[in-house]
């Protein structure tokens, strides 16, 4: 019980960073973020030891703190009215790097939360398809449909990003 | 290219982020909310499992009654009680149609006391529960159900009624249409008469339990004895009294011995000489026109050792005697009845016997110098049909029983009458579902109760703790 213990605060050390960046992009905001990872970590407490006697932790948190996240925004629609920290800063029509950091911030709170998850797992986490459909507990077409969905929709809300968001879906 | 502009510009974003601050007490908090939400849910689903039999029983979804309630059927088929049903006491349903008695569902549990409970379905359709406080026979010397099926009579161990403590045997009488019980003295019940206004009540001998005792006609009215004249010798439990259908004579059988005991005159006689093959045949052996009394014949294992094969194997022939001279004499060819055990409950007007076969229990063995040994005991008995012996030879089964059916009583008077409705399929087979997993009910309940308590007392501890330390800090 100790040993499980002390290797699950061994992980919380060693991952919250990371996941904090992954739960920022999801909510966009640095409280949203900060809870979801904390919820994260408890629902994770409470089933470590099977999942630390599986092996690799990681695919099973990311699931749960994708999941949270999905969730939360069913439950209450909160995500979608999230306040981006950078949201009120004007958009820089020259496209340069902190300029389009904040269009695609405030483009990717407009994204159903699917979408922008799949867009995050996909060009954040560099997974591919069938494992961001293994997390997102859906199938690979589903995967495939919700990013280039995701991207159509970042083009119609952010039209000066077109040159950006041309990628293969 | 421009997919790793999207991936930079995602880097760059998340790098905005702040790392989470996790709160340390997160592996208590997490695992404390595990443990809420599988005792939540495993309580869930214990409510369901147990509520689901108490909604069905509560909700008034009760059998169809038969369409001509003035003419009472016995029902084509009976389905497993459900876990909360009615009793005869909390909810009379009036006159019975027949009473089953057996294992698994039909047997109860210890947990709340009763481990006995015989369904009793009612003329009107109903379904009720008779609970004793041990395991029960229905016929064989357990509950009786009257001639006209109004009565119920057992020992003081039913449900409505309390053991005396003086030691008395007595012999309790439940009114199925008031669900009131009231006490007799005089022993413990051992056949109706015809007339259904007096049983006839045994006071047997402590330390020679197997012999008859005292025999005594109980007047269920008025509470008056009757002493009958002694009969001794050992006799076969549960089978071995017989009235004639119109009351008049009282057949009695020994291992050894058959008397006939006129009511009349209180007179009595030895008829005939039995062998240890032969037993009378049941309450219904005198035939209708109480010329002549059955008596079976047992062919194949009766001297122990026997084991569950042989005694499966028995079969039961029907030979009658002369109910003046006691000699063999002719009568209706029935064919044999196969298995432990058979008791002929009656006749019907066309010449048809109507007659409870027994099977016996699963490994059930009959050990030489086992004296206590009984074919119709609830622990040798393991399956019961009701069954029709035509005079042609040919056999059919009454009613359906439920598969842990063990024991099976039918009101004299409504040994012409079967054939009834029973409860709608739908019904029938969520009675059978919940009977499946009536022991997994049972510890479901239980756990439940331990589930909660624990809860509750958990929650207690840890908001007295939670007051000490907000005491020690203040």
């Amino acid at each position: 019980m100790e040993a499980d213990r002390a290797s699950f605060e061994v992980y919380v050390q060693a991952r919250t960073a990371a996941l904090s960046r992954v739960a920022y992009l999801l909510t966009g905001d640095h409280h949203l973020a900060e809870d979801l990872v904390q919820q994260t970590f408890l629902r994770v407490a409470g089933v470590w030891q099977r999942v630390a006697a599986q092996g690799d932790p990681d695919p099973y948190v990311r699931r749960v703190l994708y999941h949270q996240h999905v969730s939360w925004w069913r439950q209450a629609r909160r995500l979608t009215q999230v306040s981006l920290s950078g949201a009120d800063r004007p958009v820089d029509d020259r496209a340069d790097q902190i300029g389009v950091t904040l269009v695609v911030q405030r483009a990717l709170a407009k994204l159903a939360p699917k979408q922008r998850a799949a867009l995050v797992l996909r060009y954040f986490e560099d997974l591919t398809e069938a494992q961001t459909a293994e997390i997102l507990g859906c199938r690979v077409g589903t995967v495939k449909s919700q990013v280039r969905d995701g991207l159509a929709r970042l083009r119609q809300l952010a039209p000066e990003l077109a040159d950006l968001l041309e990628v293969k879906a | 290219m421009t997919e790793t502009r999207l991936t930079a510009v995602l880097t760059a974003l998340a790098e905005q982020s702040r790392p989470a601050t996790i709160d340390p007490a997160t592996w208590r908090k997490g695992k404390r909310r595990r443990r809420i939400r599988v005792v939540t849910a495993v309580a869930a689903v214990l409510m369901v499992i147990a509520a689901g039999p108490l909604l069905l029983s509560g909700s008034g979804w009760q059998s169809m009654p038969p369409a001509d309630q003035q003419r009472p059927i016995v029902p084509s088929r009976v389905y497993p009680p459900l876990t909360g049903e009615d009793t005869i006491v909390e909810a009379p349903g009036g006159p019975a149609a027949i009473l089953v008695a057996g294992d698994r569902e039909l047997r109860g549990s210890d947990i709340w006391g009763w481990e006995g409970r015989s369904l009793i379905v009612g003329q009107n359709g109903s379904y009720r529960l008779a609970r004793t406080v041990g395991e029960t026979t229905a016929g064989a010397g357990g509950l009786l159900l009257s001639p006209d099926g109004r009565y119920l009579a057992g020992m003081p161990w039913i449900e409505g009624t309390h053991w005396p403590s003086s030691g008395e045997q007595q012999v309790a009488i439940v009114d199925l249409s008031t669900g009131k019980a009231v006490l007799h003295s005089g022993g413990g019940p051992v056949a109706w008469a015809p007339d259904g206004r007096s049983i006839l009540v045994e006071e047997s001998v402590p330390d020679r339990p197997q012999w008859v005792g005292s025999l005594r006609l109980l007047d269920v009215q008025t509470g008056e004895l009757r002493q009958l004249p002694p009969v001794n010798g050992r006799a076969r439990a549960g089978n071995y009294a017989a009235f004639s259908a119109d009351g008049a004579r009282l057949a009695i059988a020994t291992e050894t011995d058959l008397y006939v005991i006129g009511l009349g005159d209180s007179s009595w006689r030895k008829l005939a000489t039995l062998s240890s093959r032969d037993r009378i045949a049941g309450p219904g052996a005198w035939l209708p026109d109480g010329s002549r009394i059955a008596v079976y014949y047992i062919g194949g294992c009766e001297e122990p050792p026997c084991d569950e094969t042989q005694l499966s194997q028995r079969l039961f022939q029907v030979e009658y005697l002369d109910a003046q001279t006691g000699q063999p004499t002719a009568g209706p060819q029935l064919a044999p009845a196969m298995g432990l055990a058979a008791r002929m409950l009656g006749w019907q007007r066309d010449g048809d016997a109507v007659v409870a076969v027994y099977s016996p229990e699963m490994d059930a063995v009959r050990r030489t110098g086992d004296t206590y040994w009984s074919e119709t005991d609830w622990w040798t008995v393991g399956g019961v049909e009701l069954l029709e012996f035509r005079a042609d030879g040919s056999r059919h089964r009454l009613v359906e029983l439920p598969a842990s059916a063990l024991f099976v009583e039918v009101p004299a008077d409504l040994l012409d009458r079967f054939g009834g409705p029973s409860p709608t399929v739908f019904e029938g087979a969520v009675r059978i579902v919940l009977a499946v997993y009536w022991p997994v009910g049972q510890v479901g309940e239980l756990c439940l109760v331990i589930v909660i308590a624990s809860v509750v007392t958990g929650w207690r501890r840890r908001r007295r703790r939670q007051r000490n330390v907000t005491g020690n800090e203040v």
